[in-house]
């Protein structure tokens, strides 16, 4: 066995493991979550935001490579793309292992509701998949292609229509206080970018680390530079939404602040929100100058970080019980504790991705400068490393 | 065509949770799943103290928060008022469920999440939802706005009434009459 | 902690519900598609929730029980029903239902047939009787129906028909039985103004008090509540009074005491009808409402307030009688009771209407069957009625909670349990757990309840009481209505297990011992019988469920000869208890203090009550009540907020409740963990939890070890004028944290 086949046995054991959760919730349904009726969304739903909002990210930098003109984002572009596709499915995995009924998933066609911000989901995240298809399928059979400039643009807007309606899924129904307004949407366009270069960079750092060469600088540089920007405005956005929210004249948007910043979930938010997503990989990115490895490190980190921010931002809107009856005496928190099942599909989507990358890398031609540049398919083995799969 | 509605004198309850089990009978939902419940309400210190109790339930909104943002129509208003599911087109999205300001929604064994059906199928042939029914202290009220004879329609005539969370534009079709303190 | 996990949990609710009659296609129109084509039966029956026997209609879809609906004549109910009902009627699909006869064999039970469980049973007993004669024998049941039992003891010459009564409320009908010599019933129909003390009929819920209060309070009548506890009642009255509790006998004196001096009572009724109020007031004219309140924590302008509202408003005022809430419980309990006789006849509301009226009841026929020759009975084994023992005890109603020391003392050697589960109603488990030591124990519930799993050695399982008939049963009385009320159970379902009918288990025992033709007639013929004097048959009941009998109550004092005819010595309403005094007791009420007060920080008196959706222990293993519970988190233990405080307590804190249990030569101590309510709805002298848990049979295994029970705490004890349990006589400490 290859070494890089022993190393796919880590994502190939965390898809078993995710099977066996998938499993689970279709004999058990709703009682193999931790989900309430006071608390219905839980980590499946931050795990799909966390991979979609990734893709979505992922799937942004890939178009600035293609509009901007940088030649080292331009490198990025086809791998950007499978990375998306790679992250994309797995989220719609989790999601329609998360849906009650997903065989009625018809209806979302035959009977449309236009007013609902899953409806757009569904449609526009539909739409994102097929234009990552066209885009992948014409990056490997015809690169040059002139109709693909359009697919692009198209597809610019699309992603970022997208992203922003996956923030207006919470930001707009308009009953979660703590949810509501256009923060959300904007909020989440900036992580999905965070997140999306974290994926980028982790994704290139080990391709490259795999096949023994050293990651582009210039690439790492571009890509920490967008992290450690998108930390900035992430940062700020937080900072000034929970301010807001502790000086709130709603009680509920009081409680809420204070639950992330001192209460239940205050753990999540200062070690994983905060500290593995924002100051430890701002302080590695700027202190190394983005050197390769601490950038692959911050990237890691801010995966980790970005996906707290999920899973707290959807906890967030639910734990302070609404307020039916004026005067009511509720718990202060309603309790959500996520079972195994949950982490084993998270586990098994993250596998999943893995390993579609993995085979897109080993598969397909995702370097663009090798495409152009290293016109010798032997050189093009040797950098990404698939000729030692296929001997 | 009928226009149905509910009216609650909170006042008047004692909390024996009747209504939930008659309910879920007539239904026959499994002991977790139930279509309304109690808020209780304390005010006040010892020995000046008072108790509220408050029967919750779907409020049959004329603007449903929870029927704008079902994705596939699963949710969807009738004619005389009712906001009913059809659990063919639910996907089990649970959007409603976090939708509804009144958290009145219930995952059921099937993966819908369930709600009070002002006992559609029921009442339309004359009959009373089994928690109007079943209660001894009359706190409940149901009938046909359209019919000016109709108990509830005399009753919100001559009541002062009030309707929860109405600020947040639900409009609901449930009423609570007013309390005197 | 529940031995199910939350699915197992699940399977068997739904297995226990919604099995079969239901489509389960998603769409619910689908639902009443079918609902509409399947066939439905209607059948009346009685609902087995509590005493109060609500009549009610079981509607059946394809031989599934599908719903209830309360039988709109019924004056208990007037159609209907809380949350028991539809509990103990779903509690038929029960998986921890006893499913056919057991014998026990070791610490385990292996299934019996009926024919040899007959046998073993009817030999034993044979044996029993021909060594220890038919005294040995005791039959210990809830109360009410046992008619058919008393037929077997008849038969070999026992008196030991034992209730549950004693654990409930005897200390009332016994002195209303020797003060007034029946039971009057408020006529909350009529009343201007009612006062309830230990009574919510919120709580321990009839459906219909509850109708005829709302009504009252609509057309302005006052209802006031006292009662420690924010109670459901207090919650609809004009007005809540707390009370120290253990001190109502206090009130009720400075109620009379108001009543008397300031020249408020009803002198005429009580030249004419009383019989003792010199004696009375003679010994309580120094007990004024300022003593009274100072015992009772009410101020005395209160007390004073009150005795003369209800005198303004008399006759068409009441004292409510009581019923659980304070009799029993306390070591003055049965003074309590006379204080209330005494304060509504100073009201002179007897037999008046708005005030108390005697229960309506139906005058019902009785089977023709010949006349058997029949040993004499010997003593009662339980001590009532008998002298030195326990003389002023009612013998219909017995002793029940003193088994244990019956059987040690070898009086009790062959003991039938029937519809009753003592480990878990009567005081002190650990004692009641002895009652396996008796020669021959023989349970006949339904589910597998504490007495059955920890003290029988048989257990015979009876129908559930939607799959079989019963004897028609008066269901009027407790509280006032103007005619009487017959209904009946019919079965509205076929049996699920290998159960039998009451009578048919009786039949069996007696044919195993050898008994001919004790009972030559089937619970139909028996029905009909019962019924013929109304001029109504088996069937007209069936299609109506309940009968009012057109004949009214008229108010007036009974009389004969133009004297007082009430069935007392005196045949007026008697203020001294003549039988009382026999026993060198004191004949008239006056003060008697708790036997036990709290006085550290952390002491409180442990006191209960019925929770709206739980009947003390028969619920306690239903899955649909069980989640009520735990919605309203119903297990928690109430403190008062003001104590709760000093203590460190706070809203669900789990806290360790701990009491001494003292005998001769027996001493123990409990300890229990709860989370605590912290409220300012209730006295801060005492804690309160709910009647309905503390389940420890591990074969009940929704409710198994739910919440902790008030008996846990109590020791078995007998207040010697009324055989009274007195559990609230108990002080517990209180201590954050748990054990």
């Amino acid at each position: 066995m290859s070494r890089f086949e022993r190393w796919m046995a880590a994502p190939a054991a965390m898809v078993l493991v995710g099977l066996a959760g998938a499993v689970n919730k279709i004999i058990n349904g709703e009682h193999a979550l931790g989900t309430t009726a006071a608390m219905p969304w839980g980590l499946l739903i931050a795990g799909y935001v966390f991979f979609a909002a990734a893709a979505t990210g992922a799937g942004l930098i890939a178009s600035l490579g293609h509009f901007s003109g940088k030649p080292a984002l331009m490198a990025l572009e086809r791998r950007g793309m499978f990375l998306a596709l790679s992250l994309l499915i797995p989220g719609f995995g989790l999601i329609g292992i998360e849906l009650g009924n997903p065989l009625n998933m018809i209806y979302i066609l035959l009977s449309p509701n236009f007013t609902s911000g899953i409806w757009w989901m569904g449609f526009l995240y539909s739409i994102y998949l097929a234009l990552l298809l066209i885009e992948c399928y014409y990056s490997q059979v015809n690169p040059t292609n002139k109709n693909l400039k359009m697919v692009s643009a198209l597809a610019v807007l699309n992603k970022i229509a997208a992203v922003c309606n996956l923030g207006a899924i919470f930001a707009l129904a308009g009953v979660r206080l703590f949810w509501n307004g256009y923060y959300f949407p904007i909020y989440i366009l900036v992580t999905a970018i965070l997140s999306g270069a974290a994926a980028l960079l982790t994704a290139s750092y080990l391709t490259g680390k795999r096949a023994g060469l050293e990651i582009e600088p210039a690439i790492v540089e571009a890509l920490g530079k967008i992290m450690a920007g998108c930390i900035v405005i992430a940062a700020a956005m937080t900072a000034l939404k929970l301010y807001a929210n502790l000086q709130a004249a709603e009680q509920p948007l009081r409680e809420t602040a204070a639950a992330l910043v001192s209460g239940p979930l205050a753990w999540r938010f200062w070690l994983g929100e905060v500290g593995a997503g924002m100051l430890l990989p701002l302080a590695l990115l700027l202190i190394a100058n983005f050197r390769a490895k601490h950038t692959f490190a911050a990237a890691v980190l801010i995966l980790i970080g970005v996906f707290a921010m999920r899973a707290d931002f959807i906890a967030a809107g639910q734990i302070i019980p609404q307020v039916v009856v004026e005067g009511v005496q509720h718990t202060a928190y309603h309790v959500y504790s996520a079972t195994w099942t949950e982490w084993a599909l998270l586990a098994g989507a993250t596998g999943a991705s893995v390993l579609m990358y993995a085979f897109a890398e080993y598969k397909f031609t995702l370097d663009a400068e090798a495409a152009d540049t290293f016109a010798d398919p032997e050189c093009v083995a040797d950098l990404t490393g698939r000729r030692k799969l296929t001997v | 065509m009928a226009h149905y509605a509910m009216l609650i004198d909170a006042s008047r309850c004692t909390g024996c949770a009747a209504c939930r089990i008659a309910c879920q009978m007539q239904w026959q939902l499994p002991p977790e799943v139930f279509f309304n419940r109690l808020e209780f309400r304390e005010q006040g210190t010892y020995p000046n103290v008072r108790q509220d109790i408050v029967p919750v339930q779907c409020m049959h909104c004329d603007n449903p928060p929870c029927l704008k943002v079902c994705p596939t129509g699963a949710t969807y208003k009738r004619a005389d008022g009712m906001v009913l599911i059809d659990h063919g087109k639910c996907i089990g999205c649970k959007y409603c469920m976090v939708a509804c300001p009144y958290d009145v929604r219930q995952m059921n064994e099937r993966g819908v999440p369930e709600k009070c059906r002002f006992c559609a199928g029921h009442v339309e042939t004359g009959g009373q939802p089994p928690c109007v029914a079943t209660c001894m202290n009359d706190v409940r009220i149901f009938g046909d706005l359209d019919d000016p004879n109709s108990e509830i329609s005399k009753e919100l005539k001559r009541r002062d009434v009030f309707q929860l969370a109405a600020h947040k534009g639900t409009k609901p079709r449930v009423f609570y009459v007013k309390s005197k303190k | 902690m529940r031995t199910f996990s939350r699915r197992t949990f699940l399977k068997a609710a739904a297995a226990a519900t919604i099995a079969g009659a239901m489509p389960l296609a998603g769409d619910f129109t689908g639902f009443v598609r079918g609902a509409a084509e399947a066939p439905v039966t209607r059948t009346p029956s009685t609902c087995n929730g509590c005493s109060t026997n609500c009549a009610m209609f079981v509607y059946v879809k394809n031989g599934r029980l599908w719903k209830l609906e309360g039988n709109p004549i019924a004056m208990k109910n007037e159609g209907k029903l809380c949350a028991r009902a539809y509990g103990v009627a779903a509690d038929v699909y029960n998986p921890d239902r006893v499913q056919q006869p057991m014998k026990r064999v070791g610490d385990k039970f292996e299934p019996i047939s009926w024919g040899q469980a007959f046998k073993e049973i009817g030999d034993k007993l044979t044996k029993i009787i021909d060594k220890h004669t038919g005294s040995s024998v005791l039959w210990l049941c809830h109360g009410g129906k046992e008619a058919y039992a008393q037929m077997l003891l008849d038969e070999i010459g026992s008196a030991n028909y034992v209730t549950h009564y004693s654990t409930c409320f005897t200390s009332k009908t016994n002195a209303w039985d020797k003060m007034v010599g029946t039971q009057l019933t408020s006529d909350i129909n009529r009343a201007k103004y009612m006062v309830f003390a230990g009574r919510n009929y919120a709580g321990g819920i009839m459906p219909g008090a509850m109708k005829k209060l709302m009504r009252a309070k609509e057309r302005g009548a006052k209802i006031v509540v006292i009662d420690p506890r924010l109670c459901e009642l207090a919650k609809i009255a004009d007005e809540w009074i707390p009370i120290r509790p253990g001190t109502d006998l206090a009130l009720y004196l400075g109620l009379a005491h108001t009543l008397i001096s300031e020249k408020l009572y009803n002198e005429s009724f009580v030249r004419q009808y009383v019989f003792g109020f010199d004696e009375f007031w003679q010994a309580n004219r120094h007990f004024t409402a300022e003593k009274a309140a100072a015992i009772c924590d009410i101020p005395a302008e209160t007390i004073r307030r009150l005795a003369r509202e209800m005198a303004r408003n008399a006759p068409a005022s009441f004292l409510e009688p009581g019923y659980h809430g304070l009799h029993n419980h306390y070591v003055n309990s049965t003074q309590i009771a006379q204080a209330n006789v005494i304060v509504n006849a100073l009201l002179g509301n007897f037999y008046q209407h708005g005030g108390l009226m005697p229960s309506a009841s139906p005058k019902l026929g009785k089977l023709a069957l010949p006349k058997r020759l029949q040993p004499e009975k010997g003593a009662r084994a339980d001590g009532a009625g008998v002298n030195n023992e326990y003389p002023t005890v009612e013998t219909s109603r017995g002793i029940a909670q003193h088994m244990p020391d019956l059987i040690a003392a070898g009086k009790v050697k062959a003991l039938f349990i029937y519809h009753f589960n003592p480990l878990r109603t009567a005081p002190d488990p650990e004692y009641q757990k002895r009652i396996i030591n008796a020669e021959l124990v023989v349970s006949i519930p339904v589910d597998w309840n504490e007495t059955s799993v920890h003290a029988a050695h048989y257990i015979l399982p009876e129908h559930y009481f939607l799959e079989r008939m019963e004897a028609p049963k008066p269901i009027s009385g407790n509280i006032a209505h103007d005619y009487p009320q017959v209904a009946m159970r019919f079965p509205a379902l076929k049996p699920l297990h290998n159960t039998k009918d009451v009578l048919d288990i009786l039949k069996g025992i007696a044919k195993a011992m050898n008994i001919d033709d004790l009972y030559p007639f089937t619970v139909e013929e028996d029905a009909a019988a019962q019924l013929k004097p109304l001029g109504i048959t088996v069937d007209k009941l069936r299609e109506v469920g309940c009968y009012e009998v057109p004949e009214a109550i008229k108010p007036g004092f009974p009389m004969k000869d133009g004297k007082p005819a009430l069935n007392t010595v005196t045949g007026q309403v008697e203020f001294s208890v003549g039988i009382f005094k026999l026993h060198g007791r004191q004949g008239v009420p006056t003060w008697i203090p708790p036997l036990v007060s709290p006085k550290a920080d952390n002491e409180f008196r442990l006191i209960h009550g019925k929770q709206p959706w739980h009947s003390h222990s028969v619920t306690s293993n239903n899955p649909h009540l069980l989640a009520i519970t735990k919605s309203y988190n119903g297990t928690w233990m109430w403190i008062n907020k003001g104590r709760a405080e000093k203590l460190g307590i706070k809203n669900g804190d789990i806290v360790t409740l701990e009491a001494k249990i003292e005998y001769k030569g027996e001493r123990r101590t409990v300890q229990k963990s709860i989370p605590a309510r912290v409220t300012e709805m209730l006295h801060p002298e005492c804690v309160w939890i709910p009647s309905g848990y503390g389940n420890f049979s591990p074969r009940a295994r929704f409710g198994y070890q739910q919440g902790v029970n008030y008996n846990d705490f109590a020791p078995a004890r007998v207040e010697p004028l009324s055989g009274g349990c007195m559990v609230q006589e108990v002080i517990v400490t209180v201590r954050k944290g748990g054990n």
